[in-house]
């Protein structure tokens, strides 16, 4: 694992926010983070809010650029989006003119690819998250956690190879997330795609990941870097009671209080 | 129209998904669990005999008020803060119900009356297209592309801040009498109704739409074609069915001050000549007409905005 190349890599990054005109007081966002993260890892990141999550997402996705260091995917410099890299935004942001199959299919349509492949495409994946009664439905006759599930459907369209999510499953009842939840683990475990997940919930993040990075409050700065070695595949609903879970919650909270309180 | 009560929403059925080992139900077995409804009754409930009769009764009242010309005297008691909201009208300038439709079935065959409609009809139309055309690319371009706003934009707020029929007498000394310069005023003025709304919208459109189809590699282009001009057409076909009934009034209004030929220009000649009838029975003609257009734009709502379902906050009036 040293010696290859990472799938994901941020070297001294720092992102300053507006100062354009020279009233205006510029905000350190990011200051000098350094991840790198190997192919295949389920990395979640987690920290206060306004502490940058979003944005290093956004700059992992080539929304937005560093203003200072580098960001990397597999070696090479990111400069701008990218259909390899799946971007799950905090709202499932569905096109409510679309029906849910036509919503899965955007980013096929983007891609050019003919209808019969799309339909295709997008029939199996609503299948595999349990939603193909409702392929026709539009978002506004959906529940919030199937609308979540067509997302999670539109990210993986296009089979990216990096999938980045910000919290997800932030908007759903206890309940529904964790069926959503249950659900994405077990696609995940069946892909092993790279995927950085941000979420300010712990139990979350510890219950999925591989890895569980902490970030300080503004300026984000890297507060803790934690391997969470709980087998797979996870039964997460059981898994909520392990100790060995409770254990390595606990371990990261004591990091993150720190931030919090 | 979908009311939510007789469609619950699928979510509600779909969520206990996880009732594997229950044995399954089958649709009749749900049907026979609802309190069985007879197809008329069904109807009667969808026919709302309330809100037919407060119809029916308005109908009435305005009916009875003019027939028994009640509508044009008796009321000039009323006085707030001295001003009589409803003045006893003089016998000479009275219309009846039965004169109105005398007059009706008297012009209604004529070819002369049919050939004003069609000027008037015509001039509004045209009128219309245009103006929505170049209200639905100016609103679109002002809205897309800050540095166009940014200098149209104190310009276009200046304009439309003017009283436009007050440019009436110019318009009529550069185009003339005839219907060009009906179809200007009424332009001018039905641009503001499309372009206004359909900038306001472009700006409005949910940034997070526009972020996940960038992410997805969406070049500027597939952005407008995929994500903006599907949502902002609510509120054009909205705003389109405001301009249609102010390009019929504008026109009107151009007829009334000076022209040759047209529902206004006859209206005016009937209230010249005392004959309240004919500018009722016009009034009707020109609000059948309006109803039409607007029903039109209805009609093309209901078939492009098909994915509102159980939404009605755009939906103005339906009858």
């Amino acid at each position: 694992m040293e010696s290859q190349t990472p799938a994901v890599e941020l070297a001294d990054v720092s992102l300053i926010f507006g100062g354009e005109r020279p009233t205006d007081e510029p905000v350190l966002a990011i200051h000098d983070i350094n991840i790198s993260i190997p192919a295949g890892q389920f990395v979640a990141v987690v920290g206060p809010s306004g502490c940058g999550k979003t944005t290093i997402l956004n700059m992992l996705s080539g929304l937005i650029p560093p203003t200072k260091g580098s960001v990397r995917r597999h070696g090479t410099e990111v400069d701008g989006p990218s259909s390899d890299i799946g971007y799950m935004l905090a709202r499932s942001a569905l096109s409510p003119w679309r029906t849910a199959q036509k919503n899965v299919e955007l980013g096929l349509e983007i891609q050019g690819v003919p209808r019969t492949q799309r339909a295709e495409k997008s029939m199996e994946l609503l299948r595999r998250l349990k939603l193909e009664d409702f392929a026709d439905s539009f978002p506004s006759q959906l529940s919030q956690g199937m609308n979540q599930r067509v997302a999670i459907a539109r990210t993986l369209a296009l089979d990216p190879d990096l999938w980045l999510m910000d919290e997800p499953f932030g908007a759903l009842d206890a309940q529904t997330r964790l069926t959503v939840q249950a659900e994405f683990i077990e696609l995940w475990e069946s892909e092993g795609t790279t995927v950085i997940f941000v979420t300010h919930d712990l139990e979350e993040a510890v219950l999925l990941a591989d890895r569980v990075i902490v970030i300080t409050a503004r300026p984000g700065r890297i507060k803790s870097d934690t391997i969470i070695d709980l087998p797979r595949p996870r039964i997460i609903d059981e898994l909520r009671f392990d100790e060995s879970f409770k254990e390595a919650e606990h371990r990261i909270w004591r990091e993150l209080r720190d931030e919090i309180v | 129209m979908k009311s939510s009560e007789e469609r619950p929403r699928e979510a509600d059925m779909a969520d206990g998904q996880s009732s594997e080992s229950a044995p399954a139900i089958t649709q009749d077995e749900v049907r026979a669990m609802m309190t069985e409804e007879s197809i008329w009754s069904y109807r009667l409930r969808k026919f709302d005999p309330g809100v037919q009769l407060g119809r029916l009764a308005l109908i009435l009242g305005f009916w009875w008020l003019w027939w028994s010309e009640t509508i044009w005297d008796g009321w000039d008691s009323i006085s707030i803060f001295g001003i009589q909201p409803f003045p006893n009208v003089n016998e000479v300038f009275r219309a009846s119900p039965g004169a109105t439709w005398d007059y009706l079935v008297e012009f209604l065959p004529e070819s002369l009356f049919w050939q004003d409609a069609y000027v008037t009809m015509k001039e509004a139309m045209i009128a219309f297209v245009i103006a929505s055309i170049l209200g639905v690319v100016a609103g679109i371009v002002l809205g897309n592309f800050r540095r166009v706003a940014k200098i149209f934009g104190p310009f276009i707020i200046l304009i439309n801040a003017m009283p436009k029929i007050a440019f009436l007498p110019l318009i009529l000394v550069v185009y003339g009498v005839g219907e060009m310069s009906k179809v200007v005023l009424a332009v001018i003025i039905a641009f503001f109704i499309v372009q206004v709304p359909t900038q306001a919208a472009v700006s409005l459109v949910d940034p997070d739409l526009i972020t996940v189809a960038r992410t997805m590699g969406a070049s500027n282009n597939q952005i407008f074609r995929m994500v903006t001009i599907p949502a902002i057409s609510p509120a054009i076909l909205g705003a389109m069915r405001l301009a249609a009934i102010m390009s019929v009034q504008a026109t009107v209004f151009g007829e009334i001050f000076a022209s040759k030929r047209g529902l206004g220009q006859r209206l005016i000649t009937s209230a010249n000549m005392l004959d309240y009838n004919g500018l009722f029975a016009i009034v009707f003609i020109l609000a059948v007409f309006a109803l039409i257009l607007n029903g039109l734009i209805g009609l093309a709502e209901k078939r492009i905005l098909r994915w509102q379902v159980g939404q009605q906050s755009t939906q103005v009036v339906s009858l």
